[in-house]
């Protein structure tokens, strides 16, 4: 089996860190989202935001996409809007020479990055829309179907307050998303550069952007990451191990999980696990790079109980739990005995 | 640099021999604290000795082997120690992937790997381990007087014992005891000392002094038997002293000497008892008849001493194991004695004419008497009692009595008690009349004590 050479890898590494250089330099105070996201794109996998208002998303999605000079719409989700908003409708149209004939009118989710505000606000027939379009990237009307432009990811936001007349996402459309990541308020020393350097928020210009080619080939370079096996081994225990039912499930699985994580999860942890992986410059997966990306991965394709929502109980703790429970070498050493540096 | 493969197997052989240590340790301390209790459980509930379960020690090597054999049977898998190896290096999957696909690109990168060291946290163990080697040295060691039930209950018995069986063994060599009733006791005492249990101490006294008493007794009695005929021996051995002996012979005073000896020793019953004392079965019977040549008397007379001196020993030895008195001792040794034997040789040569017995002069002689024993001349009879014919008792008046003072005698009362000599000065001690002495032609002087005065005044002053 072959590995990427040094010299094959680090174009792709230098562009990838050059991309999350120009998030962080832009997004202030938000190093780890930006990695996150970044990583996300580079495994195509769609993105669910999850923070209060005013904390930076779209934003965060808009610099993206300049960035990487791809097409960035953005949807504001509300109750009554219909499918057709999103993915379009044939509507007739008289052409140069008079006649009349259905056109097709493409909805913004022809675009390349989908910003889905607050998509828990729309109905679920709107929600529904967007499953084929975030899994098949492709969109069916009248009997036709139109492939979405590539690359295309959907990053999504949503207000966790506020909850009064939101459709709560079916579990199904959560698991499309490969990463559910929450937006916490910045600290006083951000905050601080912020008003020092923005007036009115603007957001400063990119100094570089990615190349379309460049994106590719950074999507070459992902495909060819080696997940050697050991390491997609820990990855099935781990996912594995969110089921009660398993063997090697903690306690606090027992307890309080309903459902685990689908293969669909391990399918993520891999493909972002490699994402990290070329962003640290190696051309293998690592356990340390499973366990940068199980977290945003993994917490909202866990279903908990009432009983840890009694005891407060949250599905990012169960993942601290999980990683401590799962020993990644398969090696029982005794809890006295311990590996230390020579 | 040295090559994965060599890395990963020198950290296979530090797991094995970490885990190893760490599970032999393990296993010594239960082990040793197993045998401690086992030692503690066996010294306590019986007497058995130790010394095979101190052999067990010499198991421990096995258990580190087998430990080893264990552990080397579960040593991590190559691609586990590669998991550990990278996860250790944060070598990014790097190490894990050789085992996959070739890495020799990334060569450079590789060559920084640094095994990891294996540190147990061995504090504990090992301290359970001293402790459970302490529990067994002191479950060896410590005296058994502190912790075992059997030595608490046990009664120290053994020099009695000890003292009893050399006494059953005197009197088994001595042939005063049968063989079967020796072992029979022998074995009695073995159960005794066994059972002996301090808890219940008077039995085992009580069964100790039976035994010895019975010991005792048996030698009181073979005491008094030997006495018997040790008196008998040495009267024998002076007549036939005397008859060997004398300064002029005389025929019919041998014979008759002859056959008094035959007589004595045969009176005597010296080969029934406990004690056989056998005598030369021709000389004797020469001796009957009278018959004895003067070296078959010297012949005769030395079997009466080593007789006489074979009863002496057994006796002495029955004293010094304190089975008789030394008096009793004592009493055989002076036993029959002849005080003169010169003195009866003479006699013998010159006074018997063969008609009276020459047992007489010798009982007369070896009888000297004594405190204890009596005069030998006075042999005890037992006739009809002594009658009154002859004697007269002569008549006598008794003096008078004082009787002048019965007659005005006035009776006052009976006493129940049996009349005392006062003398003639009888005093009343209680009542009124204490101290009243009669006399004066009264029997009865009336008192009148001052404080009735002014009473009996005004009795004999009222008028009418």
């Amino acid at each position: 089996m072959n590995v990427l050479k040094p010299e094959e890898l680090r174009p792709a590494c230098e562009l990838a860190n050059r991309v999350l250089e120009q998030l962080d330099r832009i997004l202030l105070g938000r190093s780890q989202v930006h990695r996150l996201v970044l990583i996300g794109i580079m495994a195509r996998g769609h993105v669910l935001l999850e923070g209060l208002p005013g904390l930076g998303k779209t934003a965060l999605v808009k610099t993206l996409g300049e960035i990487m000079k791809l097409d960035f719409r953005r949807v504001q989700f509300t109750p009554d809007l219909m499918p057709g908003d999103i993915l379009g409708s044939n509507i007739l149209q008289e052409t140069d020479s008079g006649r009349r004939e259905m056109q097709f009118q493409a909805g913004p989710v022809f675009t390349n990055i989908l910003l889905a505000d607050e998509i828990n606000r729309a109905s679920p027939k709107t929600q529904s829309a967007m499953l084929e379009t975030m899994q098949e990237k492709a969109v069916t009307l009248l009997g036709q179907t139109r492939a979405l432009p590539s690359p295309f990811f959907v990053i999504a936001s949503q207000n966790p307050i506020e909850l009064e007349g939101t459709y709560p996402l079916p579990e199904a459309q959560l698991d499309r998303f490969l990463f559910r990541l929450l937006f916490d308020q910045v600290d006083v020393d951000v905050l601080t550069n912020i008003i020092g350097g923005r007036r009115r928020g603007e957001l400063p210009a990119p100094s570089w952007q990615l190349e379309h080619a460049q994106l590719e080939s950074l999507f070459t370079v992902m495909d060819s990451i080696l997940l050697p096996q050991p390491v997609a081994h820990y990855v099935a225990r781990l996912v594995a191990a969110t089921h009660a039912n398993s063997p090697e499930a903690p306690e606090c699985v027992k307890q309080y999980v309903t459902y685990g994580a689908s293969p669909r999860a391990a399918i993520g942890i891999a493909e972002a696990a490699r994402g990290h992986a070329l962003l640290a410059g190696r051309p293998t997966v690592g356990f340390e790079d499973v366990k940068a990306v199980v977290g945003p991965v993994l917490n909202h394709r866990i279903i908990l109980n009432y009983q840890a929502r009694f005891d407060r109980f949250d599905t990012s703790r169960l993942v601290q739990e999980l990683l401590g429970s799962i020993n990644e070498t398969g090696i029982r050493l005794p809890a006295d005995v311990e590996a230390v540096d020579a | 640099m040295k090559p994965t493969t060599e890395i990963l197997k020198g950290l296979e052989r530090r797991i094995w021999g970490i885990l190893t240590l760490r599970e032999s340790v393990q296993s010594a301390a239960a082990f040793l604290f197993v045998l401690g209790v086992a030692v503690l459980a066996v010294r306590m509930l019986t007497r058995w000795s130790v010394e095979f379960l101190v052999l067990a020690l010499l198991l421990l090597p096995l258990v580190v082997v087998f430990h080893a054999l264990r552990q080397w049977k579960r040593r991590p898998a190559i691609n586990q120690l590669r998991a550990l190896l990278d996860e250790h290096n944060q070598a990014g999957g790097m190490i894990v992937a050789e085992g996959q696909a070739d890495m020799i690109a990334w060569r450079e990168r590789l060559s920084l790997i640094q095994p990891p060291e294996f540190r147990w946290r061995s504090r504990r163990p090992m301290t359970v381990l001293a402790s459970s080697a302490a529990f067994l040295a002191v479950a060896l060691l410590l005296p058994e007087r502190h912790f075992n039930l059997q030595a608490k209950t046990s009664l120290e018995i053994g020099g009695l014992v000890s003292e009893i069986h050399e006494e059953i063994q005197l009197l088994e060599d001595e042939k005063l005891l049968e063989n079967e009733r020796s072992e029979d006791l022998k074995d009695q005492l073995d159960q005794l000392e066994r059972d002996a249990d301090a808890k219940d101490p008077a039995k085992t006294w009580e069964a100790l002094d039976h035994l010895k008493q019975a010991n005792v007794d048996k030698a009181g009695d073979a005491a008094e038997e030997a006495l018997k005929k040790i008196e008998a021996l040495k009267r024998s051995e002076a007549l036939a002293g005397a008859l060997g002996a004398m300064p002029e012979p005389n025929e019919a005073a041998s014979t008759r000497g002859m056959q008094d000896l035959a007589g004595m020793l045969e009176e005597a019953k010296l080969d029934e008892g406990l004690f056989n004392a056998e005598l030369p079965a021709d000389l004797f019977k020469d001796a009957k008849a009278a018959k004895l040549t003067p070296e078959q008397l010297k012949e005769f007379l030395n079997a009466i001493q080593s007789q006489k001196e074979k009863l002496g020993q057994c006796m002495t030895k029955l004293a010094q194991l304190k089975l008789i008195d030394a008096s009793k001792l004592s009493e055989c040794q002076s036993a029959g004695t002849c005080p003169n034997p010169k003195a009866l040789a003479e006699f013998l040569s010159k006074e018997c004419n063969g008609t009276n017995s020459t047992c007489s002069a010798v009982v007369a002689l070896c009888r000297g008497g004594g405190i204890s024993r009596g005069r030998g001349d006075a042999p005890m009879t037992w006739k009809d009692p002594s009658d009154f014919e002859g004697t007269g008792m002569k008549d006598q008046i008794l003096p008078m009595g004082s009787m002048a003072g019965i007659k005005d005698a006035q009776f006052v009362g009976l006493s129940r008690s049996a009349p005392e000599v006062t003398g003639g000065a009888e005093s009343i001690e209680s009542g009124a009349l204490s101290a009243a002495k009669s006399g004066g032609g009264s029997a009865q002087v009336r008192q009148v004590l001052p404080k009735h005065a002014g009473a009996v005044r005004r009795f004999f002053s009222r008028e009418n």
